[in-house]
């Protein structure tokens, strides 16, 4: 009975090579909590159990390296037993990938010798073990190449993986089929069963040995050597996710090439021998590292799926500005955390609302950058602390990662409309300026001169006059008619330009005056008696005198402005009696309040604004 | 004199030479035009609204000033800016010998020589452009309606601050009329201030304004 269900394991573990996927499928199918994962637990479980009874179950001359000590069986067992158990509780704690399964089949690889060894067992125990045991390597291989993700990417770790299981797979079948132990002088452990043997080719098994050590050797020392590299190349963050597992296979693949060296050198396998008792002991630490590493791992990937957990509930699926921000400081236990996205355009850095932010970290802070398809866009600055134990860029995940764009996105236009706004006000100021400018020039100018002109010409005239010269007096008296004639037009567009009165003494003498010459009768209701911001004056008195001059067009015989002065604006309302629509007329009053960032809506008869005063 | 402008400022002083009146200082600033007033103690300060060193309305300033502390002399302020609000401060205080004329005015001498003379007698000058604009605003319910032709006369020329009597002069009537007139016009229109009263100008120009 216990056969039969180790040998359905056998199966299992025959096909492996060619089904991890199957087997990486009925792992992932199950969920962490419950599910259809019973049956491989249970299987896995249940063959380390057996296989500690095969350690325990020794016999007089060691034909496993377990036999030869109890310090010895208990390595091997820790070895095996300890990547077992990582590979199921990764399987149980992740829910894809293949790095689970590949874990414990490592350990099963690893224990299958000691079932070789078992020299008591049946026959087609042994048979089955000794073409399950050569794929240790490979399996190695394939689990250093696909962590942490499980897959396999790339076309040369693709075929790294496949040359070796690949070689393997021939070299194991080949054996099995060709193999006689009776013949074979360096058949430790197994000297006498070959369930599948059809031929005897001494010769041909010996060569298969040889070059099967050879290419140990090559493929362990290419193992290690790219986990090294792989190493060197990562970031810091990627090292801290990848070493504790990377670092021991690459150990695992040096001892093993160690190992394939020493049988190459010395064929004759006897575990009394210290070298080989030393090179076993440096192999069983080397999986014991590696079982220690995934076990990390596995925590490491349960704290971070708490995290994102966390983090997509809170960010939801279209969450208010700032609120990325909120929620990374909630999810990560660091209030004092700051998001702030890049700007390509400017090369600036903005918050949430647009504002310009200053993204250096203080005395005990970190900088997380954020990239989408490798270009920055946004950084996350932080306690120092949180780097040590999070790998942020990998927590913050595809859900956050729209959250973070959309903010972006939101805080870039934020920002344009800031810019915009301020331009637009720069805008108008520098038309005041202008007018307020053109209306001294012909003041202190053009008016000067044509006084003093028309002075002139009555001290002439009287000259004139006193000389008897009444043609000349004549003459004189019109051209100073026609002077001041010009005088009165000059004066007229000078205030149309520029009421000066306005700056001096503020709306309501300069909306008085203006009502004296008004076109129709205009009546000014609670206009307020303090003086406000020069801007908000001069469009207010622009914005009067235009809404006056609508209402004019439309044959209004009276309007009626009301004020309201409230704490950050003027509002003015403005009913006419007049006919008819023509809203465009405004339009340019509107474009100056709305540059202030104000408002003006008309309706009819009816015209309400509302002018910043801030 | 005090204007800051030189042109103008020396066409005045000319035409002021011209028509007989003896200009005695000549001033570019409000400080100038104090230091020079209290030297000389003029009859009359003919004075610029807009001088050194913001161009706002220093001569306003002054022209209190110079009321406040040497009531006896009268102040002609001058102005391009055909402003009611200028004109009705300078009333608020000291309503008597006081003028606003604006420059564009006094080319013709008579008429310059004409306000000096009233300002000094004690009158208030108004100038009369600014006058008839504040009669030609449109209003609700025109209260001058109510008014007479003559009547309509008469109140302007209080406007423009001419004494009863130079009114009586001026439109061919006796100075009785006038004054009865005035008390008629004032009743009508419901303005407060005594009909007699120097403060009768200011009275009739806000009521205008309102």
């Amino acid at each position: 009975m216990s056969e039969a269900i180790v040998a359905d394991d056998h199966d299992e573990a025959a096909t492996a090579p060619g089904h991890s996927d199957a087997a990486a499928a009925v792992a992932a199918a199950s969920s962490p909590r419950r599910g259809g994962r019973s049956l491989p637990l249970l299987v896995a479980l249940g063959f380390a159990g057996l296989s500690v009874a095969v350690v325990a179950h020794m016999t007089e001359t060691p034909w496993s390296y377990a036999a030869t000590s109890t310090p010895a069986a208990i390595i091997d067992l820790a070895a095996g037993l300890g990547l077992i158990v990582a590979g199921v509780a990764y399987g149980l704690a992740r829910q894809r990938g293949s790095i689970g399964p590949l874990s414990a089949m490592i350990g099963v690889a690893w224990l299958s010798a000691d079932w070789i060894g078992w020299a008591d067992g049946p026959a087609i125990t042994r048979s089955v073990a000794m073409v399950v045991a050569p794929f240790l390597l490979p399996l190695v291989v394939h689990l250093s190449v696909a962590f942490p993700t499980g897959r396999v990417t790339g076309r040369r770790a693709r075929s790294l993986v496949a040359l070796a299981y690949g070689v393997t797979a021939s070299v194991s079948l080949a054996w099995a089929l060709l193999r006689d132990p009776f013949l074979d002088r360096y058949c430790w452990p197994n000297c006498t069963d070959n369930s599948f043997l059809i031929r005897t080719e001494p010769d041909v098994t010996r060569s298969l040995t040889t070059l099967w050590l050879y290419f140990s050797v090559a493929t362990a020392l290419v193992l290690a050597a790219s986990c090294a590299w792989w190493l060197s190349w990562a970031s810091q963050a990627a090292r801290r996710t990848l070493a504790p597992v990377l670092g021991p296979a690459a150990l695992v693949a040096a001892t093993q090439a160690l190992y394939a060296g020493l049988l190459l050198a010395d064929p004759a396998e006897n575990p009394d021998r210290r070298a080989f008792a030393a090179v076993f002991l440096a192999r069983a630490a080397a999986l014991i590292a590696l079982a220690a590493g995934i076990t990390w791992a596995v925590r490491r990937g349960l704290r971070t799926q708490r995290s994102v957990a966390r983090l997509a509930d809170e960010l939801g699926a279209a969450p208010p500005p700032g609120s990325l921000r909120a929620a990374l400081a909630r999810s990560l236990g660091d209030d004092r955390l700051e998001v702030a996205y890049w700007l390509p355009g400017p090369q600036a850095y903005i918050d949430a609302r647009g504002q310009p932010v200053d993204p250096s970290p203080g005395p005990t802070q970190a900088v997380t950058p954020i990239e989408r398809n490798g270009q920055p866009i946004a950084v996350v600055i932080h306690d120092r602390s949180l780097e040590a134990s999070h790998d942020l860029e990998r927590e913050i995940g595809a859900a956050s990662r729209l959250a973070v764009d959309n903010e972006r996105l939101r805080a870039q236009a934020l920002a344009q409309l800031a810019g915009l706004r301020t331009s637009r006000a720069r805008i108008v100021e520098t038309a005041d300026n202008t007018r307020r400018q053109l209306e001294r020039n012909l003041h202190d100018g053009a008016q000067q001169r044509l006084l003093a002109l028309s002075y002139e010409l009555q001290l002439a005239e009287a000259d004139a006059r006193a000389a008897g010269d009444t043609q000349l007096a004549g003459v004189l008296t019109t051209a100073g008619e026609k002077a001041s004639r010009a005088l009165v037009e000059l004066r007229d567009l000078a205030h149309g330009i520029f009421p000066v009165i306005l700056t001096e003494a503020g709306l309501g003498p300069a909306l008085a005056t203006f009502v004296d010459t008004a076109p129709l009768r205009v009546e000014l209701v609670d206009l307020p008696d303090e003086r406000l911001p020069d801007h908000t004056e001069t469009t207010t008195y622009l914005a009067v005198t235009a809404a006056v001059e609508h209402a004019a067009r439309r044959s209004a015989s009276r309007i009626v402005a009301t004020f309201r002065l409230l704490d950050t604006d003027l509002e003015v309302e403005l009913v006419d009696d007049g006919t008819g629509d023509n809203p465009d007329d405004l339009i340019r009053i509107r474009d100056r309040v709305g540059a202030l960032g104000g408002r003006l809506d008309i309706d009819g008869t009816r015209i309400q604004m509302v002018i910043p005063c801030g | 004199m005090a204007d800051d402008a030189m042109l103008t400022r020396e066409g005045i002083v000319h035409l002021l030479d011209e028509a007989g009146v003896d200009v005695v200082a000549q001033a570019d600033d409000a400080d100038g035009l104090l230091r020079a007033v209290t030297r000389w103690s003029p009859d009359v300060a003919v004075v610029d609204i807009k001088m050194p060193p913001t161009h706002t309305d220093e001569g306003l300033v002054a022209a209190q000033r110079i009321r406040d502390e040497q009531p006896d002399v009268a102040v002609l302020v001058l102005s391009q800016y055909l402003e009611p609000s200028y004109a009705m401060r300078l009333l608020e205080r000291h309503p008597e010998k006081v003028g606003y004329l604006l420059k564009e005015r006094i080319f013709a001498a008579a008429v310059l020589v004409d306000a000096l003379h009233r300002v000094c007698d004690g009158e208030t000058v108004v100038d009369p452009t600014i006058v008839s604009r504040l009669f030609r605003r449109r209003r609700d319910d025109d209260p001058l309606a109510t008014l007479s032709r003559r009547e309509h006369d008469v109140l302007e020329l209080v406007a423009e601050g001419l004494s009863n009597k130079a009114i009586a002069d001026r439109l061919h009537v006796a100075a009785r009329t006038v004054e009865s007139h005035v008390t008629q016009i004032f009743l009508k229109l419901g303005v407060d201030t005594s009909p007699d009263s120097h403060r009768r100008v200011l009275a009739v120009l806000s009521f205008l304004r309102h």
